[in-house]
């Protein structure tokens, strides 16, 4: 933490007293993001324990996951302490941070499962487009909070467009469409709660629609081989539709009840694939049937809910439009994974808040709603 | 508080969007999840469980004396999972010399592209063996069973053979081949998408009860003696094929049951496809002058004739307004009944047919087992043919009465001679004594009188005749030195498709049964087209007295005549 960073939170402290601040923490949000990371924890066991494929791995994710939540853990505390504000002050130099990470792992990434996402850090693979997802929240909730006046102009629109793109792209190139998709959900998010006029954005939607045939071409070959099999699976059921229908065979075959934790035959004999990560969802409703995944749904609600009435109540508008973006980004997610398991979407590789396996992933969502829990205490 | 220049609604707008969003997932969910439920649950288990089925070995089959004629063993067959090797020149150069192939043909085996190649087939232990000592990963040992045959060539045609499946395809491996092959079982196991059983997976077995063993009424001492002395006529005689049949008359246990042409049932890939037929069993002919002594038993068991009844033999017969002629045209003059058979006078069968008459003759044809099939237990039975009375035009009786008209198979013959043999009771013949289940139960054939077609005093007259026939008449050729023999010859011509005979083929017989006193054995020889014409009947009683001799020996019957 830099030095102005210190005086700053020590100038805070002397302002409001570190107790009166911890009552104004948001009770709903913090259960709602633990019983998610505990939730997340017995699905990652379950996921991968006595999995074939993994052999004597299986062990190694839950350890894993145990030391990503603690981590976690520790960012949302220090982010939550620290005034959110200052934040919005170095906002510039957090999205130059941002795009050089991204050309950073463009150059020197690490190819998983034909993407170069991950950069190594002490021996880990870090996402760096899921911390990127944050810093962009933080960014473009600083523009529009800057220009609320002007919310009403194309301009005032376009030129937030002209400031997610060149991250957007870097993603894209990785290859990483969903996360690409997650930045495009976060803009929508906080224009729209920042007051962008609704016909400017459906123009936008237009747009995006009509160019399609050029995003088509831009993607990749497996990319454009997925939505193919969204609409059919059966086309290819050994190839291309084999995790749809995998996917649709766990959940469907896990009915009300499920189960049973570890009991469920689609992940452990390796038909469901990457069932910790992207398919975890899949793997959750074939152990704990139609009720976990309501008890998911409902924990996903609070949560998001929570998240709401902490940016509907923000001391400032930067802070409700932070709360936004967090809430688009968590909603979209979740909306967009799980309807990749039971196919109302394509399959995009978007991590499951929480329950997905996935140390990067959880760190910057604890970071994400350490910021909520930062705005939450210095509200009155 | 929120700041008043953000529009509060928009929260809401979003608040009411998660719950819209909530409800379309737990909508699409319950789909999937409650009404698609049993269908995808179908799905994930038959992708899963996979079963197996566990071979049910098969029933060994053993002579009347315990010796082996076929049984199954578990030869390994060599396989390679060429992802899994590590070195394929390596392994194929390894290979080479066991398998009795190049490493070149090994070699391109393995980078076929197969996921999973049979190497060879049905290897002996010791290449097995030897393959499993070189321990190279992805080379494997499947156990198949193998049908094998000990006794080679023996039996062949009674017997049958399986297919490579493990089916009987004949004989009787094909009629018991339920009792054989006995129940498979099954095992249930786990399986994962590269089709590897799982350690840790669902395992239910039902476990395979292997199949009956059986014990036939087969000799394998009578039987392998009745094949040479069939073979040695064959080929003397360059003909066709024959048969020989061996019956005990007492119960129609079948004692030998040889056929030519025969096939070796251990390789029954390079066999003759008509080789596959039976001659005692699936074939049938027109069996000639052997059906006069059944014409004679019948006419003497209705008292049409009696022992003494003669006739004056002028060596024709006029019957329907056409002549039927004695045997190269000879006249015998007075004849008795025994003469008749001595001599084999086709005009005197058609005296005696025409004193007892059709409706009898066909009665007693019927009773004495012909046109119908025995119901032996061995597959694919023929049943003859000899049609109903009514059909019969007048000349039909005289040349029933002398075995022309109508067809048999050698099994019927036999059946109807040991029925002389017993004393007037025709049996059932059969082949399998004994089937000894896995539970340790045996199921043990009863001999099975089907009627009786004679009085004792009949059957003991016409025995006394068909002696004569052997001592004093056409058949002394069939004497044997210490034993007395009871029998007829017979030469039928063959009939064509279009029911003309076939000129210069003969179908050769001699039907008999021995001792004559009290039989212990029917025993038929049927030679096919033998070359020499006349002396035909000769070839067939030849192999007989070769066969007679060891016979009697073997079963150790008392000598009832000195020389």
């Amino acid at each position: 933490m830099s030095t102005a960073a210190l005086s700053y939170a020590a100038a805070e402290r002397r302002s409001a007293p570190l107790i009166r601040r911890l009552e104004r923490l948001d009770p709903f949000l913090l259960a709602a993001t633990l019983l998610l990371i505990g939730y997340g924890l017995v699905m990652t066991y379950s996921a991968t324990f006595e999995d074939t494929t993994l052999g004597a791995e299986g062990a190694q994710f839950v350890i894993r996951g145990v030391v990503w939540a603690a981590l976690g853990l520790a960012a949302m505390v220090v982010v939550a302490y620290a005034d959110y504000r200052w934040l919005g002050a170095i906002a510039p130099l957090l999205y130059l941070v941002a795009l050089a990470m991204l050309v950073l792992i463009l150059v020197i990434g690490r190819e998983t499962l034909g993407a170069q996402r991950a950069l190594v850090v002490a021996g880990q693979n870090v996402q760096v487009s899921e911390l990127a997802k944050v810093l962009v929240i933080v960014v473009l909730a600083k523009y529009f909070a800057d220009r609320r006046d002007r919310i009403g102009s194309p301009l005032t629109l376009l030129g937030g467009l002209l400031l997610l793109g060149p991250p957007a792209f870097l993603v894209f190139r990785q290859p990483d469409l969903g996360t690409t998709l997650v930045f495009l959900a976060i803009f929508v998010g906080v224009s729209f709660i920042a007051g962008a006029r609704p016909w400017q954005l459906a123009t936008l939607a237009g747009i995006g629609i009509a160019a399609l045939p050029v995003v088509w071409t831009l993607m990749k070959d497996y990319q454009r081989a997925r939505l193919v099999s969204f609409l059919d699976p059966y086309a290819d059921p050994l190839g291309t539709g084999w995790n749809i229908i995998q996917s649709l065979i766990a959940v469907g075959s896990g009915g009300v009840f499920g189960k049973g934790l570890t009991a469920g035959t689609q992940s452990p004999l390796g038909y469901l694939p990457i069932a910790e990560s992207d398919f975890i969802f899949a793997n959750l409703a074939e152990d704990l049937g139609f009720v976990g995944a309501l008890v998911l749904f409902a924990l996903y609600l609070v949560l998001l809910v929570a998240a709401l009435r902490v940016a509907f109540r923000a001391p400032d508008a930067f802070g409700a439009l932070v709360g936004a973006g967090v809430v688009s980004m968590l909603g979209f997610q979740i909306f967009v994974n799980v309807g990749m398991a039971i196919s109302i979407m394509p399959v995009t590789g978007i991590p499951l808040p929480f329950i997905s396996h996935g140390g990067s992933s959880l760190v910057s969502i604890c970071a994400a709603l350490g910021l909520l829990q930062s705005i939450a205490m210095r509200s009155d | 508080m929120f700041p008043d220049t953000l529009p509060s609604t928009r929260i809401k707008f979003l608040f009411a969007g998660f719950f819209v969003l909530s409800i379309v997932l737990s909508a699409r969910l319950a789909y999937w999840q409650v009404l698609r439920r049993g269908d995808l649950l179908s799905q994930a288990r038959a992708q899963v469980v996979q079963a197996e089925t566990l071979a049910a070995r098969r029933g060994a089959i053993y002579d009347q004396n315990g010796r082996l004629l076929a049984t199954t063993v578990q030869l390994q067959s060599v396989y390679a999972i060429p992802q899994q090797i590590p070195d394929h020149a390596t392994a194929a150069a390894a290979l080479a010399p066991l398998l009795g192939d190049t490493a070149e043909r090994i070699r391109s085996r393995f980078d076929s592209g197969a996921e999973w190649v049979f190497l060879k087939r049905r290897v002996p232990e010791a290449v097995s063996a030897k393959v499993k000592a070189l321990a190279i990963p992805g080379i494997g040992l499947e156990p198949e069973p193998k049908r094998m045959y000990p006794a080679d060539l023996a039996a062949a045609s009674a017997l049958g053979f399986v297919n490579d499946d493990g089916v009987g395809q004949s004989g009787v491996e094909a009629s018991y081949d339920e009792a054989l092959r006995g129940i498979p079982g099954e095992l249930v196991v786990e399986r994962d998408p590269a089709q590897r059983a799982l350690a840790v997976g669902l395992r239910q077995t039902t476990p395979a009860v292997d199949g009956a063993d059986l014990v036939l009424t087969l000799d394998l001492a009578m039987q392998s003696a009745a094949e040479r002395e069939l073979a040695r006529v064959v080929k003397s005689e360059k003909a066709a094929g024959g048969t020989i049949v061996i019956l005990d008359p007492d119960t129609g246990a079948i004692r030998a049951l040889a056929s030519m042409p025969g096939f070796d049932p251990n390789d029954v890939a390079h066999a003759d496809p008509e080789s596959f037929r039976d001659r005692a069993v699936s074939w049938t002919y027109e069996p000639g002058s052997t059906m006069k002594a059944i014409t004679i038993a019948a006419a003497l068991n209705e008292h049409a004739v009696e022992p003494s009844t003669t006739y004056d033999d002028k060596g024709y017969a006029v019957i329907g307004g056409r002549i039927l002629n004695n045997a190269q045209g000879r006249s015998y003059g007075r004849l008795d009944i025994s003469g008749i058979l001595e001599k084999s006078a086709n005009a005197g069968a058609v005296f005696v047919a025409q004193r007892l008459g059709a409706e009898k003759l066909s009665r007693y044809l019927h009773d004495f087992g012909f046109g119908q099939a025995t119901g032996v237990d061995i597959a694919a039975e023929a049943g003859g043919t000899v049609r109903p009375v009514a059909e019969w035009y007048p000349v039909d009786l005289g040349t029933a009465a002398f075995g022309q008209g109508l067809t048999v198979t050698p099994l019927q013959l036999a059946a109807a001679y040991a029925a002389i043999a017993n004393g007037g009771t025709l049996y059932k013949p059969y082949l399998v004594q004994e089937v000894h289940a896995r539970d340790g139960s045996v199921r043990r054939t009863e001999p099975q009188p089907v009627r009786r077609v004679l009085t004792p005093e009949t059957a003991a007259i016409v025995r006394e005749m068909l002696t004569s026939v052997v001592d004093r008449g056409i058949a002394q050729n069939a004497r044997l030195n210490s034993y007395s023999v009871a029998g007829k010859t017979g030469t039928a011509q063959i009939a064509s498709a279009d029911g003309s005979y076939v000129s210069n083929e003969y179908i050769s017989s001699f039907a008999s049964m021995l001792p004559a006193r009290d039989p212990r054995f029917v025993v038929l020889v049927v030679i096919e087209r033998p070359q020499s014409r006349l002396l035909g009947t000769l070839s067939a009683m030849s192999a007989f007295t070769g066969l007679a001799g060891d016979l009697m020996r073997y079963a150790r019957v008392e000598p009832d005549r000195v020389r």
